[in-house]
């Protein structure tokens, strides 16, 4: 696999994790 | 090969919400990721800067702010887009992120990232940082432990 396509994987899961906090705060109840 | 990543998610809220929680709490749900660092220190805060004219920033514990990219796009509650650049970039490297908030289902909304332009980034730039292929492979468990786990909790509800 390339170095860039290892890079896009990597990024695709850093932005997957920073969703998923985005989404808990979002659904937390207030 | 194409260098857009692309990445959605639904939350139970209308749109208007998901755009303002994006925007103004960014600092509170961004998780650094050490291999996608802005700048060579320790991670900052995020901020927008919201409006057209806006621009995404991250201010370090001493104060000194490093400008992540502008606002391109400011479409309340429903697109936006901005650049997204790290310290090491020189001045023709620059990625871009779009965010759109489109409503489904009952007050729900689907946030779909997609973050282009990595192709405007060399390879010898992209390969200096370095993807081991156990930390890929590390990276890679967490994720599926993640969507298994949700998949898992999914499933528990419709029992």
């Amino acid at each position: 696999m390339s170095p860039m396509a290892q890079m896009l994987i990597a990024l695709a899961y850093a932005w997957r994790r920073s969703l998923e906090a985005f989404k808990a705060r979002l659904e937390q109840p207030s | 090969m194409s260098s857009r990543v692309v990445v959605a998610i639904r939350v139970k809220a209308a749109p208007a919400r998901a755009f303002e929680v994006f925007v103004s709490e960014i600092g509170l749900w961004w998780r650094p990721n050490p291999l996608f660092s802005f700048t060579p220190r320790a991670p900052g805060v995020l901020h927008f800067e919201p409006g057209p004219d806006g621009r995404l920033i991250e201010t370090r514990a001493g104060g000194k702010v490093f400008e992540i990219g502008k606002i391109r796009a400011w479409a309340p509650p429903h697109r936006l887009v901005f650049g997204f650049r790290q310290a090491t970039f020189t001045p023709e490297q620059d990625t871009e992120v779009e965010a759109t908030f489109e409503a489904v289902g009952e007050g729900e909304t689907r946030v779909t990232i997609t973050h282009t332009g990595w192709d405007s980034v060399p390879q010898a730039h992209v390969a200096r940082h370095g993807f081991p292929s156990t930390v890929l492979l590390t990276r890679l468990g967490e994720w599926w432990r993640t969507l298994l786990s949700a998949y898992k909790d999914k499933e528990a509800e419709q029992e």
